[in-house]
């Protein structure tokens, strides 16, 4: 009795074979992509800078004709996140000399628009992309749109557009931030704090008052690390208050914001000793 | 009915070839969808956007040493130039014969000072000395000298002295990727709803790589053909096996030449079997089992990108005798937990990954004796079917050459190291000679470990010949 005949291993091979041959077919293909990709985005990266030299001043008054090399990109999605990127670079190279340049590129070239157009699309990858290019080249009036997005059943695209909300808003956001019932994660409060070091260094205090009022323990965690990176000593009392707290991490964030706002280190060691025996064993926090 | 069990053996090499090529098709297919979301997540969640970042977790970085006099300096500076704000690096020098504890003094100008042990809840040969340097350039590196007590020792020894957040347990010989810890960490950070417990990253093999101030500057296909097989084996493994298994939460292995762990689980689960020889697969056990029985929930992640490099055994004498520590350790571990074979208790790792590990890890060179034995005595009786057999041999052997080009292609449409049309033929060549040339003496090596275990024949750890990077 066989198991398996002969015609039908026979078959398994040539299936086999046609497998792998197609396989070195798929590896020759991505080989030379990948050459010309490099390639493409060198040429990209030139020709981005060389328009918006020329358009610095007045982007609107150059003619469409002058944007034809772009559409290429602008019709196939990888290359649209590649074009996207570039942007995002030369936007980051920009900062502080003339913020809007990037903008009024993207406005130029006809980018704002299929952004927005992505704002809705059912894929969520295509969203967190379109909320990512709209708040890095500072695309403001999409605000609308992404704001709808802050409680998204969708992690990545909830993240986003709560990110994009704080590089829009400033520190208002906050507030908003407060109304939301979602955790948010650590990576998103190092991308908030970093937002708002870049684009908002002046504490508004109206507004962070708010947020510590409103008392949802999904920010707390990222109002103590605001209250230390920004030295608000006035805070002291909040930051004292969670000290105390069962969630993990929140009392050793506490701790760590309490000695960047100065609060002396002796006073900040005197309070882990009072709620912990045990941390007499830990060395004093040097200031 | 006599038939039938004259031929249950034949069903049996047919079911059990049939569910393990299944199951590789699956981990591939399975392999592409976690490389396709990892790529998606890495663009959104990328880790140069918490670079410089001040709130990021604090890491141990621990590398055991022995005897690593040729290497350990290019390694020492190769760990200290990671882009991290916050690591420390623990060298502990696990009683080595050679000079590289009085190299490490030399040339980081380090001083003695008192032992602090930061806890008492994992234990560790004694310790001779503690070394820091009194160059603040290197103000966060320790070296500890103790007794020789083995690899796991030796890191458990490194825990004891950490107090960071996390530790990411190393090799002294491995040059990691500057910008690793930061990718590391990253599960960590952005996980919400479970606790990651492990992390793991792809290992790539170093031989015959270009290496300037500690940092990997151009990666070359290895000269020796054992290592060069060693490289696509590696893809294999790291690219579809743990990619795959990560993808459905079922790691069970984070390699020990780099793995980063909470440092409060290893405190709990007491870090490392210092008896045991697979150390990293046993503790990755322990961990899981650990949550299973705290009822928290957990995931053990894997990240694909190339963080650690190594060198890879290039003669065939140590490659020998690190198959046949691994098939040791496999088999051992495996013993030591066999309750987890198929108990519900412990969710998925007790109902698919640990059978899955005893049935086709563990049972697959046995299997694969047992049928090359059959076939000699089926020559000898003269009733071997020469057509089917090697029909049967050949499309075997095409399967394994499409999982390899499988793993090739993924690496190459990922990754940049090996971008050139000559490169990529030369390897697809030593995986398709493999089958031929390095398959048999790999056999041999775990029929090896496992009748040395058997027996209980006492085997040490085994050494590595280095060359030096």
């Amino acid at each position: 009795m066989r198991i398996i005949t002969t015609e039908g291993l026979l078959f398994c091979i040539g299936f086999l074979c046609f497998c792998i041959t197609t396989l070195w077919g798929v590896l020759a293909v991505i080989l030379l992509n990948k050459r010309q990709q490099t390639e493409r985005q060198k040429t990209l990266e030139k020709n981005i800078v060389r328009a918006l030299a020329k358009t610095f001043d007045q982007p609107k008054n150059e003619s469409a004709a002058n944007f034809v090399w772009v559409k290429p990109y602008l019709t196939n999605n990888a290359k649209l996140w590649l074009l996207g990127k570039v942007l995002i670079k030369v936007n980051n190279l920009l900062h502080g000399t003339k913020p809007e340049a990037v903008s009024s590129f993207s406005d130029a070239i006809g980018l704002t628009a299929i952004i927005k157009t992505k704002l809705g699309s059912t894929d969520w990858f295509e969203k967190v992309m379109a909320i990512r290019l709209s708040h890095e080249l500072g695309l403001k009036q999409h605000l609308p749109e992404i704001a709808l997005l802050c409680a998204h059943e969708n992690t990545f695209i909830r993240r986003e557009s709560q990110i994009a909300l704080v590089v829009f808003l400033g520190w208002q956001s906050l507030v908003l931030l407060s109304e939301y019932n979602f955790p948010i994660s650590q990576w998103q409060q190092i991308c908030i704090i970093k937002k708002l070091r870049k684009y908002y260094p002046t504490v508004d205090r109206a507004s962070i008052g708010t947020a510590i009022e409103a008392n949802n323990h999904n920010i707390t965690r990222l109002l103590i690390l605001i209250i230390g990176h920004f030295s608000m000593h006035q805070y002291n009392t909040y930051l004292r208050k969670h000290t105390n707290s069962e969630e993990e991490g929140i009392s050793d964030n506490a701790y760590q914001s309490l000695h960047k706002v100065g609060y002396n280190s002796f006073d900040t060691w005197v309070e882990l000793c009072k709620r912990n025996k045990s941390t007499l064993s830990k060395p004093l926090p040097i200031s | 009915m006599n038939e039938f069990l004259r031929n249950l053996p034949y069903y049996f090499f047919f079911a059990y070839s049939f569910s393990l090529m299944a199951s590789y098709f699956i981990l591939a297919f399975l392999a592409l969808l976690a490389i396709k979301e990892y790529t998606k997540t890495s663009t959104i969640i990328n880790e140069t956007f918490v670079k410089g970042a001040q709130d990021l977790p604090s890491i141990t970085l621990v590398a055991p040493a022995y005897n690593e006099g040729l290497t350990i300096i290019t390694n020492v500076y190769s760990l200290l130039s990671l882009q991290y704000p916050n690591y420390k690096l623990i060298i502990v020098n696990d009683g080595s014969k050679d000079d590289s504890l009085q190299q490490l003094i030399n040339e980081f100008k380090l001083c003695s000072v008192p032992s602090t042990l930061k806890t008492q809840l994992i234990k560790a040969a004694p310790i001779r000395n503690v070394y820091i340097s009194i160059n603040t350039k290197f103000n966060n590196l320790t070296v500890i000298d103790k007794e020789n007590g083995g690899r796991a020792d030796a890191i458990n020894c490194g825990i004891a002295n950490a107090d960071t957040d996390l530790i990411l347990c190393t090799d002294a010989d491995c040059i990691i990727e500057q910008g690793a810890l930061l990718k590391m960490v990253r599960p960590y950070l952005e996980e919400l709803d479970h606790e990651i417990i492990a992390c793991g990253g792809a290992i790539g093999i170093a031989n015959d790589a270009v290496i300037r101030n500690g940092t990997l500057t151009e990666v070359k296909l290895p000269k020796k053909h054992i290592a060069r097989v060693q490289v696509v084996e590696y893809m294999r493994s790291f690219l579809i096996g743990r990619m795959a298994w990560g993808h459905i939460n079922s790691l069970m292995l984070v390699s020990g030449a780099f793995g980063l762990y909470p440092r409060k689980r290893l405190l709990e689960v007491g870090g490392f079997d210092k008896d045991s020889i697979g150390e990293d697969l046993e503790l990755c056990i322990r961990l899981r089992k650990h949550m299973e029985e705290l009822k928290k929930p957990y995931k053990v992640v894997y990240i694909p990108d190339t963080l650690c490099w190594t060198e890879a055994p290039w003669s065939c004498e140590v490659f020998v005798s690190q198959r046949d520590r691994w098939s040791r350790g496999l088999m051992e571990t495996l013993l030591k937990h066999k309750h987890l074979f198929f108990n519900r208790s412990y969710g998925r790792m007790g109902k698919i990954i640990f059978p899955y590990w005893v049935l086709f890890e563990f049972g697959a060179p046995l299997v694969e004796v047992i049928g090359l034995l059959n076939i000699v005595y089926l020559i000898s009786a003269g009733e071997l079917h020469w057509q089917s057999a090697l029909l049967l041999l050949t499309c075997v052997y095409l399967i394994g050459c499409f999982y390899s080009t499988v793993a090739v292609l993924f690496h190459v449409k990922k990754y940049d190291h090996y971008a050139k049309a000559s490169t990529v033929i030369r390897l697809l060549l030593a995986t398709y000679s493999e089958p031929f040339t390095v398959h048999p003496i790999m056999l041999y090596a775990q029929i090896k470990g496992m009748i040395k275990k058997w027996t209980g024949v006492k085997s040490s750890w085994g050494t590595m010949t280095r060359t030096g990077f």
